[in-house]
């Protein structure tokens, strides 16, 4: 984790040096827009992260690793794909409920499927932005294209995490 | 007063009180079934991720705004524009991860596009590619939030996703027709 930060700080020091010589008259336009991304992780991340902690020691975790598990296969995958499609909530709320379940013991593979599943039917992001955009056509075949990835990508993801030595 | 009116628009957020209320609707809950050990244990946990989220999110929040200001349209245009083929949808899926910021970029940028005539794959799979590969939203939300060992398998379980949807797109579209004068 931190050999990762350590990388984007280099990045970042390279980018803006870079950035200070060829156009500094952009780098207010940088700083504005920095500002505007992070107000969402001054109020709501702490927030929901204080509640996902809150409420992870009272999730069930036999229930959980059940439907949800490792072992739960096929199945877990599927109903993953079903949970990820009933979640249409902003990046700031899921993320913390998949922390939730993943420390309640969910699977990997399973959880692969269910933030697939959210990215891809994504109700929140479709209704507000897309459907007015780009129209009913568009949208109907965006999501037949990907109907089957989810659990796809929960299949996939089984022999990825054993290849990493996680499962 | 600048700084009390970003603190404002930081309290006075919607999604801030639901979150506020559901933490201490979940505190209580928590301290009523388990007692006080449960919550000490809990927010030195919080404590942990918190850290975590100080030393990682500045650079990152501040290299995505760098990309988002510095990366001129008209250079994911191009990209997009090589042509409908499986190369097209290779590049789309390519430039997919790499757009930054929220939807108030990929859609507008997508519907220019389609209007000027271009074809449905790698459309398709230039926003399917943004939604589930975004390097951006993996940096930002996912990493600090569920951690590396679920990030890594699931982005390596999903690389070939948005290649797929953009040649499912190719074929659903021969069937499955786009209605006349769609195209304003």
């Amino acid at each position: 984790m931190y050999y990762l930060v350590a990388a984007i700080w280099c990045v970042v020091a390279v980018v803006l040096a870079w950035a200070w010589r060829h156009r500094p008259e952009k780098l207010r336009a940088v700083f504005r827009q920095f500002l505007r991304n992070g107000r969402v992780f001054v109020g709501v991340v702490p927030m929901a992260l204080l509640a996902a902690g809150f409420l992870s020691p009272l999730v069930p975790g036999d229930v959980v690793a059940r439907w949800l598990g490792e072992s739960a296969g096929m199945t877990g995958i599927m109903i993953a794909m079903l949970a990820g499609w009933c979640l249409p909530v902003p990046p700031v709320i899921f993320f913390p409920i998949i922390a939730v379940l993943l420390k309640a013991g969910a699977g990997l593979p399973q959880m692969t499927a269910l933030i697939a599943a959210w990215n891809v039917f994504a109700l929140h992001r479709t209704l507000a932005m897309e459907l007015p955009l780009m129209g009913r056509y568009f949208v109907t075949l965006r999501l037949l294209s990907s109907l089957a990835l989810p659990p796809l990508a929960g299949l996939l993801a089984i022999p990825v995490a054993r290849a990493f030595g996680l499962s | 007063m600048a700084a009390w009116r970003a603190i404002r628009g930081i309290v006075a957020d919607r999604v801030f009180l639901a979150a506020t209320a559901a933490a201490l609707l979940s505190a209580a809950l928590l301290y009523e079934v388990r007692g006080a050990e449960a919550i000490r244990l809990a927010l030195a946990d919080d404590v942990r991720i918190f850290t975590i989220l100080a030393v990682f999110l500045p650079p990152v929040l501040l290299l995505a705004a760098i990309v988002e200001v510095m990366l001129p349209r008209s250079v994911v245009e191009r990209w997009l524009g090589v042509g409908s083929g499986f190369k097209g949808i290779m590049v789309a899926t390519f430039a997919g991860a790499f757009t930054p910021g929220g939807p108030f970029l990929a859609f507008p940028l997508v519907l220019a596009l389609y209007r000027a005539g271009a074809d449905w794959a790698p459309l398709i799979a230039y926003i399917t590619s943004w939604s589930i590969l975004s390097l951006a939203r993996v940096l930002v939300f996912e990493i600090p939030l569920v951690g590396v060992e679920l990030v890594s398998v699931r982005y390596v379980a999903c690389l070939i996703l948005p290649p797929l949807a953009g040649l499912a797109a190719r074929y659903i579209a021969r069937v499955y027709r786009p209605p006349a004068g769609d195209r304003r």
